[in-house]
């Protein structure tokens, strides 16, 4: 390789990686992405011998300020400093790639592109960060030694020319075109060394105390997808897609809810109370969410929920929790929403309070942190519903009770004579609140079917249009028609958005949650019991994305969420907490490894006793064979004569010898090794002189006889000597 | 010196080496400091090669011509070479001799044990041709008759590097007649001083006589022959001659005939050192005077000195980086 055209390579790649690290977050406007790598693909093929660079540095200079008026305008007008920073910085990039000429530009690239990577931490979350950043490692590592060589031999360059009488020709072009200065043990051993210096990193990344990442991450404010909403509004034209983009990861204590059989989990995130013109909403009316915070160290807070029928506040609430409710750690993307998500019934959440920031509204039992990167909580929750019996006993409201001032009860005028009266029909003859519900339930199960294609009712009433004419819709639909027949039946109801089930991950044992999970439905409330999910929506037919299938593809695809996971986990959201649960585990593994090592060493020997014979047998055959393999061509020359031992002998005290006094180069001879350690007035050298013509006349002349070996043994003794006076 | 007892062809090597010992001494007592030029010249001598010495005008040049013919004891004819000198002028004519109606061969000084032809870059390339000739073959031809020439025949050649006006520069086929090429610079300050202190106006040489007669010299050149050769040894040779071809800064490298005067030039490099084998440092060493003289450069040079400095250092590069076997 080409000293001169491995160096740019290298550095090329180094800003490669940087500009992929930054860019690769989505969040500097795609025209300067493409822009830069444009302009940097370009400025590879600007060499000063093709261009005068001198004609053109003007244009980039231009380029450059405007950028600069462009970039300051747009981050003070959009208060995103970083995002346009960001953009100025490729600008600048692309001007110094086009103006390179002397080792400095590289150096000021190099700076560009370490700040460029800087900048990727910040706006890039992404799992290919890490990538990058590997990259940038190992290449910058490359980069900048190649760099280093090149500008000490400019400079040397300029030092001998600057004394004319001493003046002595550095043949730069020569040196730069040399073939012999970087070969592939160069870039392997080099790469092997920063890949080692990468590993000490994380080392230390991992060790040294952290604050958590809300403080710094400024990711990319939430996700604009297909799926959960905020609100719900009916009605629309289209078809609904299918987005398999992971929102959520939960590890879930409870066994029975691992795998892909398990039963469908409902995460319970954002409820609605207020019906009016297809949409649902939260009325200013609705009771805001009532719970018991509990503060943790590390500004964490733990919050119980005020239940009906479960009362978890003050003294053992969370010994209750733990004997019944199943325990979830939830890793939730940031979706554009501040809702958390846990399975219903939630009973607590535990989570680190943000920083000043002002508490959302939290009405319905929902609970809401404001969150721009991923959050990392966990929850609590009751997931088996109350029995039947208990639902079906419960007091029910008499027929034509008042609905004024309750707002699970609110119904629009606009709701159709033919709604109602259908609701009743329905619900005819029901004597319990849990009765009418089951029916509902059933009759829009069973009467309706499901559908992704959305009509527009074209201003009818969107639940009349579904029940009496379309007949088909999708799970909005469903929990709607649901919600408002049953307050038409005197059941107080709310609308819930959230998700159904997700994919297991076996590789870690998460539950993935996708974005086209997302799912509507609706609760009940139960004197005593309190709220309880039913789901109109035909059983099977909401999940679309299902559970996960066995395919290679779906393994892969499952596999590199694994790594995303972690990224996320132990990289972007790795904090003080998450820090002390590792060496907490790691701590745990230690103790517990006398024990193991005990209950290993039974183990072992079971092993040893049943397959040992065997074992041996093999590794035997194996090292016989490797033996014979490695004597063989010996075995097939001349058996080995006096001679060859002396010989081997000689080279033997030789090497040894040699070795003690100096490391020689392969190109340099014995004896050319000998008179330089001789010139130099090594310890030792004048006998290894006399050494190497003895062991040359071995090597080369054959026998040297017994006086001579002999003498060898002695030089040998005596230059290790030499060398160890020397040392000392 | 008187009693040289001539030694029989299968002498012991000791017998011999130390006559070549003897003979190193007696040049080097006149000529004074270049004991690495006089060493190459008696390994051409041994190896049955010639020499080329490229050196400016006054630095011993022909002093080590004249010391090494007295000292080996045999004729010696010095031919200045100039741009009207014939072939005939080297090899010799045939002259009609009136009185005995035959034709008698009138012998050129090509006949001598020791020639030195001087500035042979000063002449023709056919008079060139006619001594290169007899260089390679031995042997000179006159009207038909093949003359065979004495032994030990040795060739000094000179050149002047520096002056290139109507010269006619060997081309690179000739070139690969010489066994080596060597320079003798510039001697070191206290050897020249003591050189002009001690030079009283007598040619020293004349006072040399000869230490090695001829049949010991044949003797040599044979014992040389038998020196040991390890196959690993030639592979490091041959590696680099490979190199020679295969480089970027070389546009014909060594041929094979090079390769084989190379190896005969390392066996008697290594008979002079006194041992019957070669070292890898016998290649070492001979590389730059045995080979820079065989490649072809890739651009063409103004001055022989600039080409040769060139071309010196595209083998050492190469020698600098081949590994040397062990």
């Amino acid at each position: 390789m080409r000293f001169a055209a491995t160096h740019k390579t290298t550095s090329y790649l180094a800003v490669a990686f940087a500009f992929l690290a930054m860019v690769g977050g989505g969040t500097v406007s795609p025209l300067l992405v493409l822009g830069g790598a444009a302009g940097l693909a370009l400025s590879w093929f600007i060499e000063p011998p093709r261009w005068n660079l001198d004609r053109f540095a003007w244009v980039f200079t231009v380029v450059a300020a405007l950028g600069l008026i462009y970039s300051g305008l747009l981050a003070v007008s959009t208060g995103d400093y970083l995002g346009h920073g960001g953009g100025f910085l490729i600008i600048l990039t692309v001007a110094r790639a086009s103006t390179r000429r002397a080792a400095r530009d590289w150096q000021q690239l190099y700076l560009l592109a370490f700040l460029m990577l800087v900048a990727g931490s910040v706006l890039n979350g992404e799992l290919g960060y890490a990538v990058c950043f590997f990259g940038f490692v190992v290449t910058g590592t490359w980069a900048l030694i190649l760099f280093h060589l090149r500008r000490e031999m400019e400079d040397n360059f300029l030092l001998r020319h600057a004394d004319p009488r001493a003046s002595q020709r550095v043949e730069i072009r020569r040196i730069l075109e040399s073939r012999r200065i970087v070969d592939r043990r160069f870039l392997l051993g080099t790469g092997l060394t920063s890949v080692g210096f990468f590993v000490v990193a994380v080392i230390f990344f991992l060790s040294i105390p952290r604050v958590g990442t809300g403080f710094f991450f400024r990711g990319k404010g939430g996700m604009h997808m297909v799926g959960f909403s905020d609100g719900v509004k009916l009605g629309g034209h289209g078809r609904l897609k299918t987005d398999s983009t992971v929102v959520m990861r939960v590890k879930i204590s409870a066994r029975e809810f691992h795998g892909r059989r398990a039963p469908y989990v409902y995460w319970r995130g954002a409820v609605f109370d207020h019906y009016k013109r297809g949409q649902w909403n939260r009325s200013p009316s609705a009771p805001s969410t009532t719970s018991w915070p509990e503060r943790l160290p590390g500004n964490r807070e733990r919050r119980y929920l005020s239940l009906p029928g479960i009362n978890l506040a003050g003294e053992g609430a969370l010994e209750y929790a733990r004997a019944n409710a199943v325990l979830q750690d939830v890793w939730l993307d940031p979706i554009g929403a501040d809702v958390l998500f846990a399975a219903s019934t939630p009973l607590a959440y535990e989570f680190a309070l943000p920083m000043n920031e002002r508490r959302p509204l939290e009405k319905n039992d929902e609970i809401r942190v404001r969150h721009d990167g991923p959050l990392h909580y966990r929850a609590w929750s009751i997931l088996e519903p109350p029995p039947a019996e208990a639902l079906a006993a419960t007091y029910s409201a008499p027929p034509g009770a008042p609905a004024e001032g309750d707002p699970y009860r609110q119904l629009p005028p606009e709701i159709t004579a033919a709604t109602r009266a259908k609701a009743e029909e329905i619900v005819a003859g029901a004597t319990s609140d849990y009765a009418k519900a089951v029916r509902l339930r059933d009759w829009l199960q069973t009467n309706l079917s499901y559908t992704l294609d959305l009509r527009d009712p074209d201003g009818r009433e969107p639940i009349d249009f579904f029940l009496f004419d379309r007949k088909a819709g999708h799970c909005e639909y469903f929990a709607s028609a649901f919600a408002i027949m049953g307050r038409v039946v005197g059941l107080r109801t709310r609308s819930v958005n959230g998700f159904l089930g997700g994919e297991w991950n076996e590789y870690d044992g998460y539950i993935a949650v996708r974005a086209g999970d997302a799912h509507s439905w609706t609760e009940v409330y139960f004197e005593g019991q309190g709220w309880v999910t039913f789901d109109a929506t035909p059983p099977g037919q909401a999940d679309r994305l299902g559970r996960g299938s066995g395919a290679w593809s779906a393994k892969l695809r499952r596999w590199f969420d694994t790594l995303r996971f972690q990224w996320n986990k132990w990289v972007i959201d790795y904090d003080l907490t998450q820090q002390l649960s590792l060496f907490r585990s790691i701590g745990k593994k230690l103790s517990g490894g006398g024990r193991a090592v005990s209950g290993a060493g039974k183990a072992v020997t079971r092993f040893a006793k049943r397959w040992g014979p065997l074992l041996g047998a093999i590794a035997l055959l194996g090292g016989l064979g490797w033996y014979w393999r490695r004597t063989r061509g010996r075995r097939r020359a001349a058996p080995p004569t006096r001679a060859d031992r002396e010989r081997s002998e000689l080279a033997r005290l030789y090497e040894k010898a040699a070795r003690r006094l100096a490391q020689r180069p392969a190109a340099v001879t014995p004896r050319e090794l000998a008179r330089q350690l001789a010139e130099r007035g090594a310890a030792g050298a004048a006998q290894l002189e006399e050494l190497t013509e003895i062991y040359y006349a071995g090597q080369w002349g054959g026998a040297v006889g017994d006086d001579a070996l002999a003498r060898a043994r002695v030089l040998a003794a005596d230059i290790d000597a030499a060398a160890r006076a020397a040392r000392r | 010196m008187a009693a040289i007892a001539p030694h029989p062809v299968d002498a012991p090597a000791a017998t011999l080496v130390a006559a070549v010992r003897r003979l190193e001494t007696s040049i080097a007592s006149v000529v004074r400091g270049k004991p690495g030029a006089i060493r190459l010249a008696v390994t051409t001598l041994l190896a049955r090669g010639h020499l080329l010495i490229e050196d400016i005008p006054g630095v011993g040049k022909t002093t080590l011509a004249r010391a090494l013919a007295a000292s080996v004891g045999g004729s010696f004819h010095r031919i200045q070479f100039t741009s009207d000198l014939l072939p005939s002028d080297i090899t010799g004519v045939s002259i009609y001799d009136a009185a005995g109606k035959t034709f008698e061969l009138r012998r050129g000084p090509i006949f001598a044990n020791v020639v030195l032809a001087d500035e042979i870059n000063r002449t023709a390339p056919r008079t060139q041709s006619a001594l290169l000739e007899a260089m390679s073959e031995g042997q000179v031809s006159i009207d038909d008759v093949t003359h065979r020439l004495p032994t030990p025949f040795l060739v000094l050649a000179t050149q002047n590097p520096v002056e290139h006006f109507g010269t006619y520069p060997l081309p690179e086929s000739q070139m690969d007649r010489f066994l080596l090429r060597i320079q003798l610079g510039y001697p070191e300050r206290a050897v020249e001083r003591a050189l002009l202190r001690e030079r009283t106006g007598e040619d020293p040489v004349t006072a040399l006589a000869p230490v090695i007669d001829h049949a010991t010299i044949a003797a040599a050149q044979l014992a040389v022959e038998r020196v040991r050769v390890d196959d690993a040894l030639l592979d490091y040779a041959l590696a680099i001659v490979d190199e020679t071809r295969k480089s970027a800064h070389v546009a014909v490298g060594v041929s094979t005939r090079g390769a084989l005067a190379w190896t005969r030039a390392a066996q008697a490099h290594a008979f002079v050192d006194g041992r019957t084998y070669c070292v890898p440092d016998d290649w070492k060493q001979l590389a730059v005077p045995a080979l820079a003289h065989r490649i072809t450069l890739p651009a063409a040079h103004d001055s022989l000195g600039r080409a040769r400095a060139e071309a010196e250092r595209a083998i050492a590069d190469i020698v600098a980086r081949v590994p040397v076997p062990t």
